[in-house]
């Protein structure tokens, strides 16, 4: 055995020896236009193969890449190849395919099997005696009022019984965002996207930004009172900022909302966040007497410090998702 | 009511389907659309506006502008790809 | 039997959007089909959690009477977070897809493993 590791030889069996390969040039030649048509098919209508060859033949023509005809004689080697259609996988992997396709199916199948069967099992669905319905979310909805202040008993939980989690959570938003900026973020400033050059949806979109906006704000506030709250509204604030930025372009919300204002406002959310709850578990929790007072339920300001924290975390969803958009959306220059 | 779930679970079930087998990508992602869409009309039916919310939100939104986008990063990609000569393998 | 299924049928259904989603993530070549499949998986399992915290007759858990019945408010909690987090893991995937594609210029996987096997290859 010459070969050097373990890993090395599960990779060339999983992807196919040397010999597996066409050899001859002209081998080579018919193999690339096959990848090439499957590289087509990914992203166009589905052609013949045939079509396909004639259709790049008579652009390599117009273009004067090729005399007429070049490309004539290599069409008749791959006719057997488009056979296995777009599942063609080269070297040893396209022999052995069978066998994953196989265990896949039968994954699959056992695994719905089991889970179908489990299903039938389970407690029936609304059942009000289920398992699932058990003294934890019996105290969140009768003391949760009373322990939190907020009327959301869905809110209450996450930002108060279960605030580190959510912590957490914007912490994985942040992070996500941060490796999404290292893999797209490019040396060179890409074009910058202009706003939408179609008068009607210009229009349109303008007329709905303040309402899109003014939804996501008040979501965001009112949260310990009704449905919603900083994940709900964060996300309707941050389709309005995208919206913003496709209305307006690119360049006129880069100057209210530079990328590095953006991550700055995140950093400054996750700290206040983390400032907050830490008091909140260092003081309150221990009950010694400096809790921070709950106000009446149903009125805005109460809850404690829900609503503070409900505004931290609606920033931080919303500056994530218009930091994706933003990403993404950078023209190629 | 009972009713009314079974068809919005057959629906989102074939546009599960019809997702993943469609050949345009940009089909399939507005496809994935409606699924979502869907999905948060399931949610406030099971008396979770909430989530009905942020699926609204997430799914026919964010999720598939972020593909919209990805698919037509990889479209001028492409298109430039083509314009250069043909480079062996 | 077909009263049961009539019964759990949230159950039913997550269960098989998620086989869509598996098969589609180990079947299908294209890298977008496979995230779109991961997509599915996700979202059919917050619809079972979600479905797991409903109570018949209950409302949204907006507290207001001590004698209502209300759903449980924990899957809902946890499912509010989840949907969040999965947008960012498919951004996170998208942008590694990009970057596959401007290496390798396919979003087929076996042409990108023959590719990336090539370029070992040449070097």
């Amino acid at each position: 055995m010459n070969r050097k590791s373990l890993y090395d030889w599960v990779m060339r069996w999983a992807e196919g020896k040397e010999d597996d390969q066409p050899q001859t040039e002209q081998k080579n030649q018919a193999y690339q236009a096959f990848l090439d048509y499957l590289e087509y098919l990914d992203s166009h209508e589905y052609v013949s193969f045939r079509t396909y060859q004639q259709m790049r033949r008579r652009e390599l023509e117009e273009k004067g890449l090729a005399p007429a005809g070049s490309h004539g004689g290599s069409t008749e080697q791959i006719t057997d190849s488009p056979r296995t259609g777009r599942r063609y996988r080269p070297g040893r992997l396209r022999r052995r395919i069978w066998i994953y396709r196989l265990l896949s199916v039968a994954t699959a199948v056992v695994l719905t099997g089991t889970l179908a069967a489990a299903a039938l099992q389970l407690p029936a669905f609304g059942d009000p005696n289920a398992p699932a319905v058990n003294e934890v979310s019996e105290r969140y909805l009768e003391r949760g009022l009373e322990e939190t202040g907020a009327v959301n008993a869905v809110t209450g939980m996450i930002l108060d019984y279960r605030a580190f989690d959510t912590f957490g959570e914007s912490t994985v938003l942040f992070a996500a965002s941060l490796s999404v900026c290292l893999l797209m973020e490019r040396p060179r400033a890409g074009r910058r996207q202009a706003a939408l050059r179609n008068e009607v949806l210009r229009r349109t979109g303008r007329l709905l930004l303040p309402a899109v906006l003014l939804f996501g704000i008040y979501v965001v506030l009112n949260g310990h009172l009704g449905p919603g709250g900083g994940f709900s509204g964060g996300t309707v604030l941050g389709c309005g900022l995208i919206l913003a930025s496709l209305v307006l372009g690119q360049a006129e919300m880069e100057r209210l909302f530079s990328p590095r204002r953006l991550s700055n406002v995140t950093v400054a959310c996750l700290s206040a966040y983390g400032l907050m709850k830490g008091y909140s578990f260092f003081i309150g929790a221990n009950h010694m007497g400096w809790e921070i007072p709950k106000g009446t339920p149903g009125a805005i300001f109460s809850a404690g410090l829900i609503l503070p924290l409900n505004l931290c975390v609606g920033t931080i969803v919303a500056c994530t998702m218009y930091t994706f958009y933003r990403l993404f959306a950078e023209a190629e220059g | 009511m009972t009713v009314l779930e079974i068809l919005l679970l057959l629906f989102l079930v074939f546009c599960a389907l019809a997702a993943v087998t469609t050949r345009h990508l940009i089909a399939s992602v507005i496809i994935f659309m409606s699924y979502s869409s869907i999905m948060a009309v399931l949610w406030l039916l099971l008396e979770s506006p909430d989530l009905a919310i942020t699926e609204a939100a997430v799914g026919a939104g964010v999720t598939s502008l972020l593909f919209f986008l990805a698919l037509r990063r990889v479209r001028a990609w492409k298109e430039v790809d083509r314009d250069e000569p043909e480079e062996p393998l | 039997m077909l009263n049961i299924v009539i019964q759990q049928r949230f159950y039913i259904g997550a269960i098989l959007l998620f086989t869509i989603g598996l098969v589609t993530l180990f079947l299908h070549p294209n890298l977008m089909k496979k995230i779109i499949g991961l997509n599915l998986m996700d979202t059919s399992v917050f619809l079972f959690l979600a479905a797991m915290g409903y109570v018949e007759g209950g409302s949204a858990p907006i507290v207001e009477g001590a004698d209502t019945l209300y759903i449980n408010p924990v899957p809902g909690g946890l499912v509010l977070t989840g949907i969040v987090v999965a947008v960012s893991t498919t951004a996170l995937f998208l942008a590694l897809t990009c970057r596959l594609y401007q290496q390798y210029h396919s979003l087929n996987l076996d042409v990108i493993l023959y590719r990336a096997q090539r370029d070992r290859e040449g070097k």
